[in-house]
């Protein structure tokens, strides 16, 4: 017959296994987390280029559209966003992207995509200027349906 | 027969169908991720050149110089390699010719034509697809409007993991500098 220790034995066993069972399982799932999440992120890296690629020809601000002017700089750039009846798709200038939105159907779902336009710092265009520079960023961020975001940034300078 | 070796047995059973149901998890997730690897390198290869050649159109000459441009198929002007002289660019998805190396029937080559001379893709392309946009962002399909270029790709495995082919998938929508107004 079989004793008691011998039950404990094989119930410590079973759990050893067990626990083996959900930690492979667990990696498992977490590499199928990691394809999808890989395979999300490609198309969103992909949207927020889309941004970049559409913003980067436009001129660098309201004041150098048109003809040639001659401008005092960085003082005659106008403030950041579009300028009064200026909607998308009608930007003439790289900061109208300031707080642009838009939403993407994609093969992989849809994706929440905002924009937002700073002055840089001259001595470091890592830091946001609060006064008027030549240097502007355009930062971009895709949020995917499942929350997973992305940022994408271009920096644009006038000279 | 004494109840310690029945119930032994059966404890046996079930532990060895638990360790070949794990293996067999194992290697059917192993599987499934090589595949995807290697469609997701496949687009990713795809997606280089075709990012290469687009963002070229019209590098080099002024104006007119979208030849051609249908679902499947575009041909343009560019000076891919920037040595002065412009090349003749075609890309195309030809559906008619199946990619037979592989046991996917859903998959054709993708097909880049550079002077005349074809590069036959055969990275198990499912879908691409082409559209073409004007200035305003609306779909066109006058080439002397089109000013973004839009491509969806899709590639599948060559073989099935079980009933289903493992796949990846690119989209973007390009604005070449050289068209643009």
């Amino acid at each position: 017959m079989v004793d008691t220790s011998e039950h404990i034995l094989l119930v410590a066993a079973l759990f050893i296994f067990a626990m083996l069972q959900l930690g492979l399982t667990r990696l498992l799932l977490n590499n199928n987390a990691t394809i999808v999440r890989t395979e999300l992120d490609y198309t969103a890296v992909a949207l927020a280029q889309n941004i970049v690629d559409q913003s980067r020809t436009k001129a660098f601000d309201e004041a150098a559209t048109g003809a040639y002017n001659l401008l005092t700089v960085p003082d005659d750039f106008t403030d950041l966003g579009p300028e009064i009846g200026e909607y998308y798709p009608y930007y003439d200038d790289f900061d109208d992207y300031d707080n642009y939105t838009r939403t993407d159907t994609t093969q992989h779902g849809v994706y929440e995509t905002r924009c937002r336009v700073d002055y840089m710092q001259e001595s470091d265009l890592s830091q946001v200027s609060t006064v008027k520079t030549p240097h502007k960023r355009l930062y971009v961020q895709v949020v995917s349906e499942v929350e997973d975001t992305l940022t994408v940034t271009y920096t644009k300078s006038y000279y | 027969m004494n109840i310690s070796i029945i119930s032994s047995f059966i404890i046996g059973t079930i532990l060895l169908v638990s360790l070949v149901k794990v293996n067999l998890s194992l290697v059917g997730n192993s599987m499934d991720a090589m595949y995807d690897q290697v469609a997701k390198i496949h687009v990713n290869s795809i997606a280089t050149m075709v990012s290469h050649d687009f963002r070229k159109i019209g590098y080099g000459l002024s104006g007119g110089s979208l030849q051609e441009a249908t679902s499947s198929k575009i041909t343009f002007q560019g000076d891919l390699d920037d040595d002065g002289v412009v090349d003749m660019v075609s890309w195309e998805w030809d559906k008619t010719q199946d990619i037979t190396e592989t046991s996917n029937p859903n998959d054709y080559v993708l097909l880049r034509t550079v002077n005349g001379k074809s590069t036959p893709i055969k990275m198990g392309v499912v879908k691409f697809e082409l559209s073409y946009y004007d200035k305003l962002n609306q779909p066109t399909n006058a080439i002397d409007e089109i000013r973004w270029i839009q491509v969806r790709l899709l590639s599948e495995s060559a073989d099935p993991v079980g009933d289903k082919y493992m796949n990846a998938s690119w989209e973007k929508k390009f604005v070449p500098l050289n068209i643009e107004d």
